[in-house]
Order: C-alpha cells, then sequence, then structure tokens
C-alpha cells in the first residue's frame, strides 16, 4: 500500500496518540479522588492542560503548512499528527472532564472540538477516496470548452426545433434538461440522466416521417449534451467535496478556539 | 385589445434605456425584420420571430419559424396560450407577460443575465462549478463562527447576568438560594474560594476553626473549608463521607505534626482500639486504650453486679421476675443514646427505699444524705404526734416481705414518747440505711468523723456516684441502628460480670465484624464519619440571625 498522511511513516502517529491514551486511560482508571474524577482534580488539570496543548498543536498545523521555508518536520508527518492526536482528543476530553456533560460553555467548547474532528475525518476520507479520482476531460478538454460543447449542442438541437410539429417539440422538451449548476446539483443531486432509450422511441413513433430525421438527431445532440453535462459534473462534485469539509472544518475550529478560551478564562476565574 | 410594450436595454456597464409604447391591435409581430412590430436586436432573433395575439379575448404567442424558436417558462414551444406572469424567451430576449383585462403588458428586457442555455454560459458556468461562488468566504464563515460563541458565551452572560452557562455543573440544594449570585463564594477573582466567604454564613464550631491556627503552624497545607466541601458537584460534593478527607492527614499525623500524640488513622480497618475518656486530677481528661486492662476499668463510685440482676427468678414487688438488659436500659428518643439510669425509674420498683416495716408507706428520698436524715426524723415524729390520736392504728404489721430496704426480723417497734425518742429511732434508721440496707446496697457511703456529727445533721455521706454518660465522647454510636442485635452479642460479658469496675464496651474488633473501610462482600462499608463527625452541630449565633423576605430581597435573583 503507498503511503499517505494516513500511515506516515507506518502509523507512527497512531501508535504515539494509543499509547498516550491507553497511558491516560490506565492513570483515569487508577484515580479515585475524593468527590470523583472531574476537570478540578489533579489528573483532571493535568489532563485538561495536554487536551489544551494538543488542540494548540493542530492549529498550529494551519501555520506550518505555510511556512514553507521552515524545515521543523515535514508538513505530511505535521498533517500525520494532525489527524491522529486530533481524533485521540476525542477521549482525552471526556478523561479530563470526568465524563461529565451539560448544557454549558464548556461542553459547547466539547461539541465544537468534536464538530471540528469530525468534518476533518470527513475531509480525510474524501481526500483517501476521491483524491484518485480527479481526471481529465475526454480528449484532455477543459471545463470551459466542455462548457462551450455543451452550450453548442443545445443551440443545435434548438435550432433542429424550428418550425417543426407539436409533437416534434414534445420530445425536445422532454429530454431538453437545463444544465443546474446549484450548490445542491453538483455534490448531490444526479440531476441530468440519460436519454430513456424506450421512452424515445415511444414518442418518436408519433413523429411524422419527414420529421424523423431530425427527430433522431436532435434526441442523439440532447444526449450527448447529458453525457458532457454528467462528465463534467462529476469532476466539479469531487473537486467540491475536496474543498466542502474544509468551509466546515475551518469555522467549527475557530468557534472552538473561542469557547475554549472562555471555558479555561472561567474555570481559573471561579476557581 | 391592446399591448403596452416596454422596452428595457440593459447596457453592459449597468445602463438601462427603457421607452414604452402603446398599440390598439388584435396582435403584434415581434423581429429583427423592418416589417415587424416591434423590432428587437440581437444574433438569434429572427427577422419575423413570434407573433402575440388576442384569440378570442385570450393571448397566445405563436412561433414564426425563427431559428432560436420560443420557450415559455422554459420549454419550448411552437404556439402557446399566455397567463399572467408567463416569461417567453425570443432568443436573446426575455418577455415578461401582465395581463389586465384586454390589455397585455410585455416587458423586453434584452441584454440581461440569460439562463445558463444561452452564450455567456460557459464563463458564469466556469464559476459556478467551483464551491467558491457559491458559499460564503471561509473567513466571513470562522469570523461569523468566532463571533457567535463569543457573544452566546461571553457577552449574553456578562451583559444579562445570566452565568448559568460558565457553570461547571450543578451547586447543591443548600446553596441553590444564592446559586446566581457567584461573588457569594467567588469572591475574588482567579483565586480559590477563602473561608471568609462560608464563614459569612455558617457559624463553625471549635473543631473547624482549629483549622486556622493549624494552617498557622503549617502554612504550606493550607486546608480551607472548600477543600473538603467541593461544589458544583451537587449534593454528592459539598458533604462527602470520604475517608480520604480525614486520612489524607489523620493516616500521617506524626509527620504532619512533630511531637503529636495523635496516633496515624489511615482507615477503620487500621483504626486503633478505642479509648475511653477517663476523667482526671483538675479536670482533665485521659484517653485510655480498651487494651489497657488495668486502666480501662469503670471507676464509678457505685456498686452494680450486673450477674446478679441477670440472675431468674429474683424477688419482686409482685413476685419473682427475670429481668433483661432492657428492664434499665431503655433507648432514648433520639433512637441513638440508651437513657440515663435513674433511681426513680429504673430502681426504685424492686429496692424499696422503706426503713421501717412497721410503718410501710414511708420511705426515705433518694436523695442526699441531709434529706434522708430529714425524712427519717420528720416520720418518726409523725408517728409521735398520731399516737396521742388513738384512732389511728399502729402502724406496725407483720410483713413476710424480705426486700432490698426492709428491715429484715425486725420487731415491735417501741413508740417513741419525746424528741429523743425520736432522734434515736432516726438515727437507729440512718444507720441501718446507711450500713446495711437500702443506700449501703448500691452506694459507697462512708461516716462522718464524730467531729463533724451534730445532733441535727446526718453522720453519712454518699460519694458521687460519677457513671460516665458517655465513654466515647469522640464518637458517636447508634444503639437505634443496632437494635436488631441483641445487647449481649457486643457486651458480651454482661451476664458474667459481678463488679462495677468491670468495662463491658466492645472492642474495635468486635466491630469489625461487620464493618471495614472498604467496600467488601458481606461486610458494611464504614467511612470515618460513620461514627465521627468534623464539625459538632452547627448553631447559629443569635444577633446574626435574619428575616427571610429582607434575605431573600438581598439576594441577587
Amino acid at each position: 500500500m503507498q503511503e499517505t498522511f494516513i500511515s506516515y511513516k507506518r502509523f507512527r502517529w497512531l501508535w504515539i496518540t494509543a499509547v498516550g491514551l491507553l497511558v491516560c486511560t490506565t492513570m483515569y482508571a487508577l484515580n479515585s479522588p475524593v468527590g470523583g474524577n472531574n476537570g478540578g482534580t489533579a489528573l483532571g488539570y493535568a489532563f485538561g492542560t495536554i487536551a489544551a496543548l494538543g488542540i494548540g498543536l493542530l492549529m498550529a498545523y494551519a501555520a506550518r503548512k505555510r511556512a514553507y521555508r521552515s524545515s521543523l518536520g515535514t508538513v505530511e508527518g505535521w498533517l500525520a499528527a494532525h489527524v491522529w492526536i486530533g481524533i485521540g482528543l476525542i477521549l482525552l476530553v471526556p478523561l479530563h472532564s470526568g465524563f461529565s456533560f451539560g448544557l454549558d460553555v464548556h461542553t459547547t467548547a466539547y461539541v465544537l472540538m468534536v464538530g471540528t474532528i469530525a468534518t476533518g475525518i470527513w475531509g480525510a476520507v474524501n481526500y483517501s477516496r476521491l483524491s484518485g479520482k480527479i481526471t481529465a476531460h475526454r480528449g484532455g478538454a477543459t471545463d470551459a470548452t466542455m462548457l462551450e460543447r455543451i452550450g453548442e449542442l443545445g443551440k443545435q438541437a434548438e435550432a433542429l426545433c424550428a418550425g417543426k410539429s407539436e409533437a416534434f417539440l414534445q420530445v425536445y422538451n422532454a429530454f431538453d434538461v437545463p444544465l443546474d449548476l446549484s450548490l445542491w446539483s453538483i455534490i448531490v443531486k444526479e440531476r441530468h440522466p440519460s436519454v430513456n432509450q424506450k421512452a424515445a422511441a415511444v414518442m418518436l413513433s408519433v413523429i411524422s416521417d419527414a420529421e424523423q430525421r431530425d427527430a433522431i438527431a436532435m434526441i442523439g445532440l440532447l444526449d450527448q449534451r447529458l453525457d458532457l453535462i454528467r462528465s463534467l459534473l462529476e469532476q466539479a462534485r469531487i473537486k467540491a467535496l475536496l474543498k466542502l469539509w474544509l468551509y466546515t472544518h475551518i469555522p467549527l475550529s475557530c468557534a472552538l478556539c473561542v469557547a475554549l478560551a472562555i471555558h479555561i478564562v472561567v474555570v481559573l476565574f471561579y476557581r | 385589445m391592446a399591448f403596452r410594450i416596454i422596452h428595457e436595454r440593459h447596457g453592459s456597464n449597468g445602463s438601462v434605456e427603457r421607452s414604452e409604447t402603446r398599440v390598439e391591435q388584435q396582435e403584434i409581430v415581434l423581429g429583427r425584420g423592418g416589417e415587424s412590430d416591434v423590432i428587437l436586436v440581437g444574433q438569434r432573433i429572427g427577422i419575423e420571430h413570434a407573433r402575440f395575439a388576442w384569440e378570442g379575448g385570450a393571448l397566445a404567442v405563436l412561433d414564426l419559424g425563427s431559428l432560436a424558436g420560443i420557450r415559455v417558462n422554459g420549454r419550448r414551444v411552437a404556439r402557446a396560450a399566455l397567463a399572467d406572469g408567463d416569461v417567453v424567451s425570443l432568443g436573446d430576449i426575455e418577455a415578461r407577460v401582465r395581463l389586465q383585462g384586454q390589455e397585455a403588458e410585455l416587458t423586453l428586457v434584452e441584454g440581461l443575465a440569460q439562463p445558463a442555455q444561452d452564450q455567456d454560459l460557459a464563463a458564469r458556468g466556469l464559476a459556478a462549478l467551483g464551491i467558491e461562488s457559491h458559499v460564503p468566504p471561509m473567513r466571513m464563515l470562522s469570523l461569523a463562527a468566532a463571533v457567535l460563541v463569543s457573544l452566546v458565551f461571553l457577552a449574553l452572560p456578562i451583559g444579562s447576568g445570566e452565568k448559568d452557562a460558565w457553570s461547571t455543573g450543578p451547586v447543591s440544594r443548600a446553596h441553590q438560594l444564592i446559586e446566581e449570585d457567584c461573588g457569594q463564594c467567588h469572591a475574588k477573582p482567579f483565586q480559590p474560594v477563602q473561608d471568609a466567604q462560608c464563614l459569612t454564613c455558617h457559624h463553625m464550631t471549635e473543631h473547624a476553626k482549629g483549622i486556622g491556627d493549624f494552617n498557622a503552624r503549617h502554612p504550606a497545607l493550607q486546608a480551607r473549608c472548600a477543600q473538603c466541601h467541593m461544589e458544583h458537584n451537587g449534593d454528592s460534593g459539598v458533604i462527602t463521607h470520604d475517608s480520604r478527607q480525614c486520612s489524607s492527614c489523620h493516616a500521617r499525623m506524626a509527620s504532619l505534626q512533630p511531637g503529636a500524640t495523635a496516633e496515624n488513622v489511615p482507615s477503620f480497618d487500621l483504626h486503633p482500639q478505642f479509648k475511653i475518656s477517663v476523667p482526671g486530677p483538675q479536670g482533665t481528661v485521659s484517653r485510655v486504650s480498651l487494651d489497657d486492662q488495668e486502666r480501662a476499668v469503670d471507676s464509678s463510685r457505685i456498686k452494680l453486679n450486673h450477674k446478679l440482676h441477670l440472675k431468674r427468678g429474683l424477688r419482686g414487688k409482685e413476685g419473682p421476675v427475670t429481668l433483661e438488659c432492657g428492664a434499665c436500659h431503655r433507648l432514648g428518643p433520639d433512637f441513638r443514646q440508651l437513657e440515663p439510669i435513674r433511681f426513680d425509674k429504673h430502681c426504685r420498683d424492686c429496692h424499696s427505699l422503706g426503713f421501717d416495716e412497721r410503718l410501710p408507706y414511708e420511705e426515705v428520698p433518694h436523695g442526699d444524705a441531709e434529706s434522708v436524715f430529714e425524712s427519717l426524723f420528720a416520720a418518726y415524729s409523725k408517728v409521735v404526734l398520731l399516737k396521742e390520736d388513738e384512732s389511728v392504728p399502729n402502724p406496725a404489721h407483720d410483713s413476710t416481705r424480705d426486700m432490698p430496704g426492709s428491715v429484715p426480723g425486725a420487731e415491735e417497734a417501741p413508740v417513741p414518747q419525746s424528741i429523743a425518742a425520736v432522734l434515736g429511732s432516726a438515727r437507729d434508721a440512718e444507720k441501718q440505711l446507711f450500713t446495711k440496707t437500702a443506700c449501703f446496697l448500691c452506694h459507697s457511703i462512708a461516716e462522718k468523723p464524730s467531729s463533724e456529727q451534730t445532733v441535727s445533721n446526718a453522720h453519712y455521706s454518699v460519694a458521687e456516684p460519677n457513671i460516665p454518660s458517655v465513654w466515647f465522647p469522640q464518637a458517636h454510636f447508634s444503639h437505634g441502628a443496632h437494635e436488631k442485635f441483641t445487647c449481649e452479642s457486643c457486651h458480651e460479658k454482661a451476664r458474667g460480670s459481678s463488679e462495677t469496675k468491670d468495662l463491658l464496651l466492645p472492642r474495635k474488633q468486635l466491630c469489625q465484624e461487620c464493618h471495614r473501610s472498604e467496600d467488601t462482600e458481606g461486610f458494611v462499608r464504614s467511612d470515618c464519619t460513620e461514627c465521627h463527625s468534623y464539625h459538632d452541630s452547627l448553631g447559629f449565633p443569635g444577633e446574626r440571625k435574619e428575616d427571610i423576605a429582607s434575605y431573600l430581597k438581598s439576594l441577587t435573583r
């Protein structure tokens, strides 16, 4: 298997995180402070400090990623640490709080952290599943030439409609699916199905012989157009998914930083 | 039948040119050609592109064979009936239809952004393919998220004073009244809760005040109320019964306080033998281990023989009786402690204080020696006075009762004829009571030296019994909680004890048959607080009491 940022140096950061968590969990299990485990015990403070430093390290990845001249580890190594330490925090923080949660800024910080990590995992999954699927369009066409060709095919089909019968126009309307470039259409919905040959055959049967040739040509053009749209949108979908997670990951991490800062100040203010 | 044509031409620089004409016609033709009623400009407009016509009161549009054709609401048509609000596309131009009675208003928009189908699709579609054109900029989203969190969890709590969102957990029920006012306990920012805040409301007993002295001697420890009483853990934290609260110091007293006499007590399993408090000289109290067989004795000056009292078939007032422990030792109203033994309540039924069989209704009081002598003198004086009245029968009778306190084998008493005789009888009875019968049976009696004896005072003195009411003043034991068990399961030697000095208290080994310091199957887990309290019962000083209404008003809620 080819090494990725997940498996970086034989899962080095997975092992470091797992061993760290094992040590913390063992300490937690053996610790039985008066009043039960919570963030205010000695171990609670220790875990809280480690978790806060961990979050700091994860945020520092953003800086390291942009520091092209830095020689402090490789960016790939940083990303591997970013992923695995982030996942480890999901367990470390409850160990810090003694698994107590409530409707407050403290639990909100945890929820935001879990949200940030979850969207990060979404991003990592997207990268490993989709980044290999980015390919060039047929014939090495760019998005722009694809769009141009889609437009041309549409116009050619439209031109064939001039002066045709109502039945002919009905066939045209059935397969002239407008190009939908909304985010929903790009990411989720398959809104451009190819021409249903059976339905087309039924419709063609009521068209006069004189218009048959043009009708078949028109359906061919529209089908070709839909084909191009689907292949254009498939690539757009992959590129969108490779970016969209970041639009949740980054804002959530910013919200987390603010909530974490409030959490730390509040618990130290009201000791 | 009329058409109102509104022609909007949008320039690429954002300018809009608008013209309006009205024609009274049945139909109009739109197209690029000069013959058209409305001349349109555009590459995809046919010379005669479309005809709008009133047909029987309804408006319709007809494709006149143009290359680009016409679309009504996006659908390609050859002809169509039109309704109010329809949008008709003619190549690059859009016609919005409004119907007002017999007049059709057509707004022709030229040069406006067209649906993606059209010519500049490539440029606009290219942008739409990237998600940047669909979502707000990342920086804006990040800023919005950060601002939202700051507003909800910083600005709102500070602005409204509602700081629930900052609380790390529910406070105990005892503090719910002041929960909203954080400053009641958290007086200084970034500083742990100080004792002064606790003492504002709580009046503390001496043991707690001792913490201050303790801290002065051991500044490194800095013990605080809040170290043991942990808030924001609901009811479970503020008063915990965890032995480690105590053992954190008591397990290592010797190292904490060099020279301390207190033994190390890590847990109940390792508890040293129980110690009784024995009054020493000048009000001092010495503590003696139950293992110290020479000193751990009951030094009460009362003669008590448990063995004798528990014998079967004792002679009682109304025939033979067999006493059980409960005949004398009864559970008090607090369901914890035993009632103290009182002569009148527990002894009198059997122990008569009669002194003369001939005077069966006369008894001396259970009091000091002086009262006893006075009552004897009074009793015999009465006999003399009554003797003068012959109607009163001779009180002498031949009772067969032989009870403690009675005068066995007493003969017919001579009736005193004078003060000297009264005094003589009283002195005889006094001697009997204090040296042979009633008083002598239980009390430690001394005859006063002759120098202290007068005609009218008592010639004997009774030593103070000094029965301790509590043997373990530092611990509390509930007899009620142990009511299921027989007394003798703990006070094992009671039935065989014939001497007062026998201390019948259970030793710790006996308690440990049921009690353990850790959770152990088949045992009762017993923390320090099972028997000991740190603070004694708290009383609130009168001068600091408040009116409920004004107190509630003083709270910020």
